[in-house]
């Protein structure tokens, strides 16, 4: 299971993987999403004063977990669809994005 | 509560200082697709400094995933296209006609990100609904114009809007009927019609909310599924933040597929911080 942290730059340890890419100040990636990081990447973010980092790291899938963030989904999803009714097409998007972030974890 | 006369909005709408002039002749090239020079307007497009300094960022973000960087206007027309570029620009250019910043309780980041979110999910869902994924993008940053413009040139009456939208609990559509007699879909329209825009595009404004009432290929049945879309993935990050009820025909005159559209979500989000800095900054 994917777990995806923001971490600040003090704490970033050669081998993270990015979760999102890095960009400078122009909007321009200085690292790619996916890409491990280097000793020297993590220098030079410090050197940028970039405040940190999106990674993500493989965690073993704990079953009760998953259940656990289901649920609070549903309850922030349940809150955003709150005026979306009971329509088919209406019911089948708060589904997909249920799958869609369940499977993103 | 009394409504503003439908009138007063039209008039202020047309007083509205014109687009600029490379805007206007962007907006004008999508009625003679096979007979614009290209090159004219990219040279047109980079005396605007403005513009071309935000169309650049983007053409450079991740959204178009460029070997090599484009340095002019001219060269992205190369490596993207002209119909890309005319896309940005229109985006950059209409959208910084006008400034909210009179209107208390408007949230302009919010709007924009929204914005910016529904463009991608149009975007994203432009194959599956067999539509140009350029005037997509377009018409999903700009679908909600109408709200910006009323904040703008009604400032006081639409902090009102928003306050009783909190109060209620109810859309912005709901609201703005209530309290102005008039809502951002209608005024998207009239926009849309003094400056000219593209039918379709206009039809992507106006019709948004309700596609059941626009034609069977309109790109409004593609911006209502794809505005439902952008609220779903929370892209606004306001607390009031709601999906409306999906309208099951714009589902089905898209083409709307389940197993397509889990596919271009991860994408959908992954272009949304990038193209958000892009375009926002």
């Amino acid at each position: 299971m994917k777990c995806v942290e923001v971490l600040a730059t003090a704490d970033l340890l050669p081998g993270m993987v990015l979760a999102e890419a890095l960009l400078d100040e122009m909007g321009r990636v200085l690292i790619p999403a996916g890409a491990e990081l280097s000793e020297k990447n993590i220098a030079s973010l410090a050197s940028r004063d970039l405040p940190g980092a999106k990674i993500e790291r493989q965690v073993a899938e704990d079953v009760q977990e998953t259940e656990a963030y289901r649920l609070v989904l549903q309850g922030r999803l349940d809150h955003l669809f709150r005026h979306a009714g009971s329509g088919e097409v209406s019911r089948a998007l708060y589904q997909a994005v249920v799958d869609y972030r369940v499977g993103q974890r | 509560m009394s409504a503003l006369p439908k009138e007063r909005v039209a008039l202020c709408l047309q007083q509205l200082p014109p687009l600029p002039q490379v805007v206007s002749e962007l907006l004008a090239s999508f009625a003679h697709e096979d007979d614009v020079d290209v090159e004219r307007l990219a040279h047109q497009i980079s005396r605007d400094q403005a513009i071309t300094a935000r169309v650049l960022r983007v053409a450079n973000s991740s959204f178009y995933g460029l070997q090599s960087r484009v340095a002019t206007i001219p060269d992205a027309v190369v490596v993207l296209g002209f119909r890309a570029v005319r896309s940005l620009v229109l985006a950059v250019g209409v959208n910084c006609t006008f400034f909210a910043d009179r209107c208390r309780g408007f949230d302009a980041e919010a709007y924009r990100r929204h914005g910016i979110g529904t463009g991608l999910a149009a975007a994203g869902l432009s194959e599956m609904a067999g539509s140009n994924r350029e005037l997509a993008f377009t018409a999903g940053l700009l679908h909600d114009i109408g709200q910006l413009a009323l904040a703008a040139n009604f400032p006081m009456e639409y902090t009102k809007v928003l306050d009783y939208r909190a109060s209620k609990d109810c859309s912005s559509l709901a609201s703005e009927r209530d309290v102005m007699g008039t809502d951002h879909a209608q005024v998207g329209g009239m926009l849309a019609e003094i400056w000219h825009f593209p039918e379709s595009l206009r039809q992507a404004l106006a019709g948004h909310h309700e596609p059941g009432r626009a034609a069977d290929d309109s790109l409004a049945n593609l911006i209502h599924i794809a505005d439902a879309t952008a609220h779903a993935l929370e892209f606004s990050h306001q607390p009031g933040e709601m999906v409306m009820p999906l309208d099951p025909v714009a589902w089905q005159r898209i083409g709307g597929d389940w197993q397509v559209f889990r596919s271009v979500l991860p994408q959908i989000e992954a272009n949304f911080a990038e193209t958000c800095h892009s375009l926002l900054s």
